[in-house]
């Protein structure tokens, strides 16, 4: 083959695509997996704030939670050590797990959404 | 209270008759230029599997994407293919394919049926060969579109369209291919 003759190059390449008839997928599918994963991404796009406004609540709350019970430190420690018995103790232990739940499915609550 | 009952419904109805409309344009250009694009991933990756993930993966992000004109979409559809392809041999630590040019062996399978050959011509060739030789000669591409689509300057596409070709010319005269002038 000469260095002339690139018009017989191209007309083996134009062959060699003409040859190639492959199965395609159907075009159907594709344009509702795109139409699908457009409306995903739309969704996601609407709900960024409200999971945003929830991670900022789980923060807020665990900050107040942990300030209440720095605050009542002097209190609980009595009844954590046994040493005095009181009905403060077991209700701050009370308050502090239902917090934790609390806050524990309100992370959960936007990671599972997403 | 009519317009208020008919609005939303007119609106919706609209949409619909949209998205129906939008459905067979798409199709009717997937129809236009997906076997050309599949051949051009088949030859660029050597794998049929991935050239049909691959073609998948374009077209949705081009519908994905606003409304543009059919050689814009084009232009698109293989800039897009072209750096899926990229990003998964990245992961696979296989950039260096991309530029290097893979050594040709000694000999080339022979015998096969011409666009056998013309296949196995091109399967000795570096990804960024193939890729040019493809847009050049099938898809009939200038050098300024060709090097929008890899990234490449005009001026270096030239010189890689050219020395892609000797390439392959050297290859097929080696397999035997002598041309029709002799």
């Amino acid at each position: 083959m000469s260095n002339n003759n690139d018009v017989q190059f191209d007309s083996l390449m134009k062959q060699m695509a003409l040859d190639h008839q492959p199965q395609l997928p159907d075009p159907g599918i594709i344009w509702w997996r795109a139409q699908i994963l457009k409306k995903q991404a739309d969704k996601e796009r609407i709900e960024r704030p409200l999971v945003m406004m929830r991670l900022a609540a789980v923060t807020i709350c665990a900050a107040v939670l942990l300030g209440f019970l720095i605050a009542n430190w002097g209190q609980a420690q009595p009844a954590a050590t046994g040493t005095h018995v009181s009905f403060l103790g077991p209700l701050l232990v009370i308050s502090a797990l239902g917090c934790a739940l609390l806050l524990g499915l309100l992370a959960w609550a936007p990671a599972s959404k997403t | 209270m009519f317009a208020i009952l008919t609005a939303p419904t007119f609106a919706m109805t609209t949409a619909v008759r949209n998205e129906q409309a939008s459905q067979a344009e798409f199709e009717a250009f997937y129809v236009r230029t997906a076997r050309v694009l599949h051949g051009y991933l088949c030859r660029l990756s050597g794998d049929h599997a991935t050239a049909e993930e691959v073609l998948q993966e374009a077209y949705i992000r081009m519908i994905k994407v606003t409304a543009m004109e059919e050689a814009h979409r084009k232009a698109y559809l293989y800039t897009t293919a072209t750096n899926i392809l990229r990003d998964r041999w990245r992961k696979q630590k296989r950039e260096r394919e991309w530029s290097e040019l893979s050594q040709p062996e000694t000999s080339v399978r022979q015998n096969l049926g011409l666009s056998l050959d013309m296949a196995a011509v091109l399967d000795r060739l570096s990804a960024q060969e193939r890729a040019v030789l493809w847009l050049a000669h099938v898809e009939e591409m200038s050098h300024k579109e060709i090097g929008a689509i890899l990234n490449v300057k005009e001026q270096s596409v030239r010189v890689i369209v050219f020395r892609a070709r000797e390439n392959a010319k050297k290859l097929l005269e080696r397999a035997g291919f002598r041309g029709s002038h002799e």
